[in-house]
């Protein structure tokens, strides 16, 4: 059994669309759940994934998604959570990946990025950790979830992809967040939160972290050993999985490398399946979408990478 | 002595700096144990050798010798908090059980309990589905028709930190806490690198909204775990703890551990003393826990002749945990 044909994938994209703006809110945005307030991050990922259908694209939607993000900026540059919730500013990547694939807001992309740019994960010498309780490189700075706090695997590859989208690939701290993305590999392949080791024991990888750090990975990047244990890792678990974070970012990091299984739509269309109508269903959908243009990479500002290989 | 405690301080310091945690920070409220005479609380224990057991059956008998009875949960909306730390199909000494979960669930709404709802806000894996996906637990939701609210992206609201155990000055939690009437925390008995044991009172880092305190929430480690540790359950109050001891964890916890039999399931309405006595389960004693020793006398007792021990004495069930042998770790936690 391949993968499913064109007209399956029509049939499901086409309903996740029409129930992902059925979702949205007067104001504009999305909500982590049905008629709950707009947040910045399934906003941005609602407008991604639309933004991402070859198929009639909701432009109008994707337009008002970018203006919503944008009345959401704090005078410093950032966004947070939602409008109660201005802090933490993880999220400020996203609406700089949207405002950059719709093309406006350029002055609040540069004041975002710029804020970007000022955030710094706390960092520990190594002589001050002599058993090596942490098992990774604790001085590369890389960006954390909280300010104040360490840098962990998400939130640093959303800014390296936002920072790159916006200009700023060559910047040293967008580069040293791609060695800290490379230094947090888990021992046997692929990423997790961030903590590869702890007191000498390997963590275990996980299938979105694993995506995302291929997608961060993919932007001009040799193909190595790092990233064919990551696709064979993500190749083995992938068919057992049907959660739509997981599935999602882990097809999108494969598509990133070319590495998409052949039965990717069938698995998509499953997890459709067990998120349509949830109240919850949001971001899971939008997850979906994006992942089913195969070509989600392309959004945050990576082209196919099989020339690299 | 100053430089000992500099030094000290430098290091947990430190270590926050690289995404570990600051173990103590309690000051002088820790290492000695309140007076504890004005609070009495009931613990059951409940003898349980496997997940095939009548588990409602004797959470049910445990909840009636603790005193409680339907007229508790009935008409009312039931939350319980299961430690869901991270997805693996093949550690079942990671997770609370699936089968522990569903038979509380089954106790309260015999009781007439209007709602039960599942809620957790995992710290190590931002994807719930994928997480109850692993775990088995999504299947028995469906199963029984149980609701999961996924804590790390709930509405949230701030209170003021008014226990003050750690410098936060206010503490953001998921609107779902609020909705509740009863919330039962559910943790796995296990040892914890940092806190020394992770049971019910640890559990409730995993109420704290990750899109506020981050994956791990790592806000919480730089403000000291006992320190959080008491601040959440000061401002959340759970009504319930229900441990799952049934298979617990020694060694590397609260991840890496390995697995040991214990086979107990420990409940009671005082999160305090439900710890203390799991504690002793473990062969441990509650006042070498800092987090515990420090909530003795204000969140509830810890010493044995204060709590009132029901079901299976602790003498017959106790077993030795073994704790992660690590010079410099040991260092850190004294």
């Amino acid at each position: 059994m391949s993968g499913q044909s064109d007209d399956d994938d029509r049939h499901w994209t086409i309903a996740a669309r029409d129930e992902l703006l059925r979702l949205r809110e007067r104001d504009g945005g999305w909500g982590y759940q049905r008629a709950t307030a707009s947040c910045v991050e399934p906003t941005a990922l609602a407008a991604l994934a639309l933004r991402s259908s070859a198929r009639e694209p909701a432009g109008e939607a994707v337009r008002e998604a970018a203006d919503w993000l944008a009345s959401e900026q704090q005078p410093d540059g950032s966004l947070g959570v939602s409008r109660s919730q201005p802090a933490p500013g993880w999220m400020t990547p996203y609406a700089i990946l949207v405002w950059t694939a719709v093309g406006v807001h350029f002055d609040r992309t540069r004041r975002a990025s710029e804020w970007l740019l000022r955030q710094k994960g706390t960092t520990m010498a190594p002589a001050d950790d002599p058993g090596r309780i942490a098992g990774h490189d604790t001085t590369l700075v890389g960006w954390p979830w909280v300010a104040d706090t360490h840098s962990w695997l998400e939130p640093t590859v959303l800014a390296v992809l936002a920072l790159e989208s916006s200009g700023f690939e060559k910047h040293p701290r967008v580069q040293e967040g791609l060695r800290l993305i490379v230094d947090r590999e888990v021992e046997g392949g692929g990423w997790n939160y961030g903590n590869k080791a702890v007191f000498g024991r390997a963590l275990r990888p996980q299938p979105a972290p694993t995506g995302l750090a291929l997608l961060a990975l993919s932007g001009g990047r040799p193909r190595d050993r790092a990233i064919d244990r990551a696709i064979d890792y993500l190749r083995r678990v992938l068919p057992d999985v049907r959660a739509s974070a997981s599935l999602g970012w882990g097809l999108v990091g494969l598509d990133a490398w070319e590495a998409r299984p052949r039965e990717g739509g069938l698995w998509l269309s499953e997890a459709f399946a067990t998120v349509s109508g949830r109240r919850d269903a949001a971001p899971r959908l939008a997850m979906l979408l994006l992942a089913s243009s195969g070509t989600a990479f392309a959004l945050f500002g990576r082209r196919s990478a099989s020339r690299e290989s | 002595m100053g430089d000992v405690i500099k030094t000290h301080i430098k290091r947990r310091q430190f270590l926050t700096g690289a995404g570990l945690v600051a173990t103590g920070g309690l000051g002088a409220t820790a290492w000695r144990t309140r007076d504890e005479r004005g609070l009495r609380a009931d613990v059951f224990i409940a003898r349980a050798d496997s997940y095939e057991a009548d588990l409602a059956g004797l959470i049910g008998d445990g909840l009636e010798t603790l005193g409680l009875d339907p007229k508790w949960v009935h008409d009312k909306s039931v939350l319980l908090k299961p430690n869901l730390v991270e997805p693996s199909r093949d550690a079942p000494q990671i997770n609370t059980h699936p089968a522990v979960v569903r038979a509380a669930a089954e106790v309260f709404r015999c009781w007439g309990a209007r709602e039960v709802v599942v809620a957790e806000g995992q710290g190590h894996c931002r994807d719930s589905d994928y997480v109850l996906e692993q775990s088995g637990l999504g299947r028995v939701l469906r199963e029984d028709k149980l609701a999961f609210l996924d804590l790390n992206h709930d509405e949230v609201h701030t209170v003021r930190n008014r226990s003050r155990f750690t410098a936060l000055p206010t503490l953001t939690l998921p609107l779902a806490l609020k909705r509740a009437d009863v919330i039962v925390s559910m943790p796995k008995m296990k040892t914890h690198h940092w806190a020394g044991v992770t049971l019910s009172m640890k559990n409730l880092f995993g109420v704290m909204p990750g899109i506020v305190y981050g994956w791990p929430k790592n806000v919480l480690h730089h403000a000291g775990i006992p320190g959080s540790i008491l601040d959440i359950n000061a401002a959340v109050r759970p009504h319930l703890a229900i441990v799952d001891g049934i298979i617990a964890m020694e060694g590397d916890g609260p991840i890496m551990g390995t697995p040991l039999v214990a086979g107990v399931l420990v409940m009671g309405t005082n999160p305090t003393a439900v710890d203390a006595t799991a504690a002793r389960l473990m062969k441990i004693e509650p006042v070498s826990i800092e987090y515990l020793a420090a909530a003795s006398g204000i969140l509830g007792p810890i010493a044995e002749h204060h709590i009132s021990q029901r079901g299976e004495p602790i003498g017959r069930l106790a077993r030795r945990f073994r704790r992660l042998e690590d010079t410099q770790f040991a260092n850190m936690r004294q």
